[in-house]
């Protein structure tokens, strides 16, 4: 149902719909902002590079398939564009500043008061964060988004072994720097919506 | 493949994104900078020039010559009286 909505809003922003663009992006809006978020860590971030994602959707309207779900390209999109910002902060060291102000507001770097209430989200975003990109992604699209190991497989062209492998070190690697066991995991009770 | 590492880390990640929403404003400008860009996109490219205008000088190599000889003297020149105009 909503796959073909989308298809018939992806033909009317092919026209130049600007309609079409606002309704896509209330639709999808929060699935990109929330990949882009987990993966750069930064709420600033985040937003440009929804917003981009979405100029690029209208821009490059025209060579997108309406008959298929629009889904996998925003999801690729919003890995491609975050993986970018990602490389090119690591590129990039902050100016001295920049360093001071963020050892002095430590909030600044995170969303709202979800920083003080959720102690389990900070150390969960630090363990993330300190991953290698490749297996991030993958982290994020699976426990995210709930993708299957195939469709992760086919956003970030790679072969599906690839994606196993990120996603098999990428755990082993949050177990560690979580301290958790299979046996003993922190009990999270509390429904998100 | 699951466990309860993978409970938890889905959990911990879906509990702390639900919270997290981009900014109102953001619709609107991203609705902004659309129009603007497709305003620009139905723009003709330089609408003033056209074929005509659009000359390529018939030089003969004589002139094309004179014309390279003269740049650098024009350059040096140019250059020579610079600190002049500063002092003045």
């Amino acid at each position: 149902m909503t796959h073909t909505r989308d298809g018939e809003l992806i033909l009317k922003l092919q026209s130049g719909s600007l309609e079409a663009l606002g309704e896509l992006y209330d639709q999808h809006r929060r699935m990109v902002y929330r990949t882009a978020l987990v993966i750069t860590g930064d709420t600033e971030a985040a937003s440009d590079l929804l917003q981009d994602v979405f100029l690029r959707l209208f821009r490059f309207a025209a060579n997108i398939d309406s008959q298929r779900p629009i889904e996998p390209w925003l999801y690729r999109m919003t890995a491609n564009l975050s993986y970018d910002w990602v490389k090119r902060q690591s590129r990039w060291p902050r100016p001295l500043e920049d360093f001071l102000d963020w050892l002095a507001i430590p909030s600044k770097n995170h969303p709202d008061e979800a920083y003080e209430k959720h102690d389990e989200w900070r150390e969960l975003q630090q363990a993330i964060s300190s991953l290698p990109l490749g297996q991030r992604v993958v982290i994020v699209l699976y426990y995210l988004n709930d993708l299957s190991l195939q469709e992760i497989a086919d956003i970030l062209d790679v072969p599906v072994g690839t994606v196993k492998s990120r996603l098999h070190y990428g755990r082993i690697a949050l177990r560690r720097k979580l301290g958790l066991s299979q046996e003993m995991v922190p009990d999270l009770n509390y429904e998100g919506t | 493949m699951k466990d309860s590492t993978d409970l938890y880390i889905r959990q911990a990640l879906r509990n702390w994104t639900a919270e997290q929403k981009p900014p109102e404003n953001l619709r609107a400008r991203l609705l902004l900078i659309a129009a603007a860009a497709q305003r620009e996109q139905s723009l003709p490219r330089n609408p003033e020039r056209t074929k005509i205008e659009v000359v390529i000088p018939n030089q003969t190599p004589l002139e094309q010559a004179i014309q390279l000889h003269h740049l650098p003297w024009q350059w040096v020149t140019h250059v020579s009286l610079t600190p002049l105009r500063q002092v003045t």
